[in-house]
């Protein structure tokens, strides 16, 4: 018993409980702090196998700003969710007729009450195949890593900022600046995206991607760097 | 040290598996009882320097002749109060945040080094880890807007998540240029390359937007539209009354002291100084900072959520990629 | 120690709880968070396979350090559609979505 095996297994269930409470919370803001949990014990993982700078960076980048942005966008696409009430146009109805809603985790709401989700009742039988899925996945995983015969033991890493930046400037220099280019591109995607043009004074209205109507402020774009208007 | 000697002498003795544990324990109690007792002090202290600079004197009868005492009742006063959670407010966040706003609070003086050899943990990622957890006072801020169940609090949460969002690239590529002069991100090897000269002369921008991104991380005047008095009421924070409300007091001031001590280490020298270095530099440099700090914050008015946003994004973070470009090249140039 | 396969195992119930959600769930974000989960589950395993079969070789670590920065673009453009689709009151339910439907 060492202070490894204890970590681990402190992680590991933190890790799990609340990936789980993410699919299954029914309030949508609450499965978002979930995640920013799940996401800092991934970075106790990350610690724990040695990897120091991936782990802050996880810590930076997913909790600091993904979960930001996810809360974002909930603020701004889904307000009668966050207000906890029934969610408009989803709900039973519309579609396949039920075949029995099977007790699919995740489509019962824990405890009664209003349904925030909405129960999609035509979603049964996909939320039965994903659990199926799920859970076929982990057992073959499991098939394969036990016949795999992988070694137990691990070498010390030492500090690893200084020869990870070496190898990514000199080895993988060029998926380096292909990140670059996506992450330039996705910043430029979300902010034409959720730009607002005004309506022309004669009248007619862009045609193109960027929303013309409806209310709302603006969406933060990428984190890195990106233009963040602040929301009113 | 024969304190120091003799608590290493007891932690080596005790058994494998208990030795780190009780290590770590007694720096954090170490680290916390620095942080809490400075706490006390920063409290009376901030109602003095704003009384001053309001051309009054501040506190005056609780301990004469400054009021130093003043911060006894303050602190009995909040304890004495009744603990209310709104019948809106979503318990377990708002319940939560003001534990989780402790979290960064405290856990930036880890790597903080007081004296040499005088560091909890001497992290190789040091600056990095600094900047990582400034993400988890954006979501604390964020869990007391929106568990408060008022529109008024996550409406001043938002504003104030965009705000430390907006200003945390800035704050960390200004560290950036000090790790390039230092060719490391451990804060003991910063200091250690500040022997021949301060960061200050070397890096003077990085050091001018330090300062005004610090000053916006901390929330604090100009740049504290989150808490604006004259706006919001208080802003995430106001339907917490009693000690919940002092956590948040704390940290912040805990918040400040951390920044303050970044500061004097990443570009005032932290523990050197021109003879008879340790730690009481360090302190008098950090003294020096959280003054600074509270100096603009009582001088300076508010800035206003826009121009701020252009601030952060339209100036501060070009100047601060300027600031890497010419470190770059200095550091070419004369190694 | 901590066996290899205890990390792997981690990973694999990771991501067959990211694919659950990603799957069962009708709401656009949970989906998003629902990939995010299976992107950390990959991101665990190549650091675990890094630190136990080849400690010296850092290739885990560079290419978990382009997973995160692809998921975290990833996620932004994705958030962007949702917005826009919210914004423009098609409202986020994926099974309700026909827009591109020929």
């Amino acid at each position: 018993m060492n202070w490894e095996m204890v970590a681990f297994a402190f992680l590991g269930v933190l890790i799990l409980a609340s990936g789980f409470r993410v699919i299954t919370t029914p309030r949508i803001v609450h499965a978002a702090l979930y995640l920013a949990l799940c996401f800092t014990g991934v970075a106790g993982i990350f610690l724990l196998l040695g990897a120091d700078f991936l782990a802050a960076t996880q810590v930076l980048i997913y909790v600091g700003a993904v979960t930001t942005l996810i809360i974002f966008a909930i603020m701004l696409s889904s307000p009668p969710e966050v207000r906890g009430e029934p969610a408009r146009g989803s709900g039973p109805g519309g579609g396949e007729p039920a075949r029995g809603a099977g007790p699919a985790r995740g489509d019962e709401v824990l405890g009664g009450g209003p349904r925030p989700e909405g129960v999609q009742a035509e979603r049964g039988w996909v939320g039965v195949l994903a659990a199926l899925a799920a859970l076929g996945f982990v057992a073959a995983m499991g098939v394969v890593y036990r016949g795999a015969g992988l070694p137990a033991q691990a070498a010390s890493l030492g500090r690893t900022t200084a020869p990870l930046g070496r190898q990514i400037f000199t080895t993988y220099a060029i998926p380096f600046e292909v990140a670059s280019v996506v992450l330039l591109a996705a910043l430029v995607g979300a902010i034409y995206l959720s730009v607002r043009v005004p309506p022309r004074p004669s009248g007619t209205t862009p045609v193109s991607g960027p929303s013309h109507a409806g209310a709302g402020g603006e969406m933060p774009g990428e984190r890195e760097g990106g233009a963040n208007r602040g929301t009113p | 040290m024969s304190i120091v000697s003799s608590l290493n002498a007891l932690v080596g003795s005790l058994p494998g598996f208990w030795s780190p544990l009780v290590s770590a324990l007694i720096k954090v109690l170490l680290v916390l009882a620095f942080v809490f007792g400075n706490e006390i002090m920063l409290i009376w202290l901030e109602r003095k320097v704003c009384g001053r600079f309001q051309r009054r004197k501040g506190p005056m009868y609780v301990g004469r002749p400054e009021g130093w005492l003043q911060s006894i009742p303050d602190v009995v006063k909040l304890l004495a109060k009744e603990d209310i959670i709104p019948a809106r407010a979503d318990r377990w966040l708002f319940v939560l945040a003001p534990m989780v706003i402790m979290v960064p609070a405290v856990a930036l003086f880890v790597v903080i080094p007081f004296g040499r050899g005088w560091v909890p943990r001497d992290l190789n990622i040091g600056i990095l880890y600094l900047v990582a957890l400034g993400s988890f006072t954006i979501l604390s801020l964020f869990m007391a807007g929106w568990g408060s169940g008022n529109k008024w609090s996550t409406l001043g949460a938002m504003r104030a998540v965009a705000m430390l969002l907006g200003y945390e690239v800035p704050l960390a590529l200004s560290l950036v240029g000090v790790a390039m002069v230092a060719g490391s991100l451990s804060l003991v090897d910063i200091v250690h390359a500040q022997e021949r000269a301060w960061f200050v002369l070397l890096q003077p921008i990085g050091f001018l937007v330090f300062l005004v991104a610090a000053a916006a991380e901390l929330n604090r005047t100009p740049f504290d539209l989150a808490e604006a008095e004259q706006e919001l009421v208080a802003g995430y924070q106001v339907e917490y009354s009693g000690m919940r409300w002092a956590m948040f007091f704390v940290a912040e001031y805990a918040s400040l002291m951390a920044i303050s001590a970044i500061a004097a280490t990443c570009f005032f020298g932290g523990w050197l100084g021109p003879f008879a270095s340790g730690p009481w530099w360090f302190l008098a440099k950090l003294y020096f900072f959280i003054f600074l700090f509270m100096w603009v914050r009582w001088t300076f008015p508010r800035i206003r959520i826009d121009h701020m946003m252009e601030l952060g994004w339209k100036f501060l973070l070009p100047v601060a990629l300027l600031n890497i470009v010419l470190t770059g090249i200095g550091l070419a140039i004369w190694g | 120690m901590v066996p290899l396969e205890f990390y792997l195992g981690l990973g694999a119930a990771l991501f067959a709880l990211g694919l659950f959600g990603a799957l069962a769930r009708p709401n656009a974000v949970r989906i998003l968070m629902g990939i995010e989960l299976m992107l950390n589950a990959a991101n665990i395993n190549l650091l675990a396979f890094n630190r136990y079969l080849h400690p010296r070789d850092l290739a885990g670590q560079v290419l978990a350090v382009f997973v995160i920065t692809v998921a975290a673009a990833e996620v932004a453009v994705g958030l962007a559609i949702i917005f826009l689709l919210a914004r423009r009151r098609h409202g986020i339910d994926v099974d309700r979505i026909r827009l591109l439907r020929g």
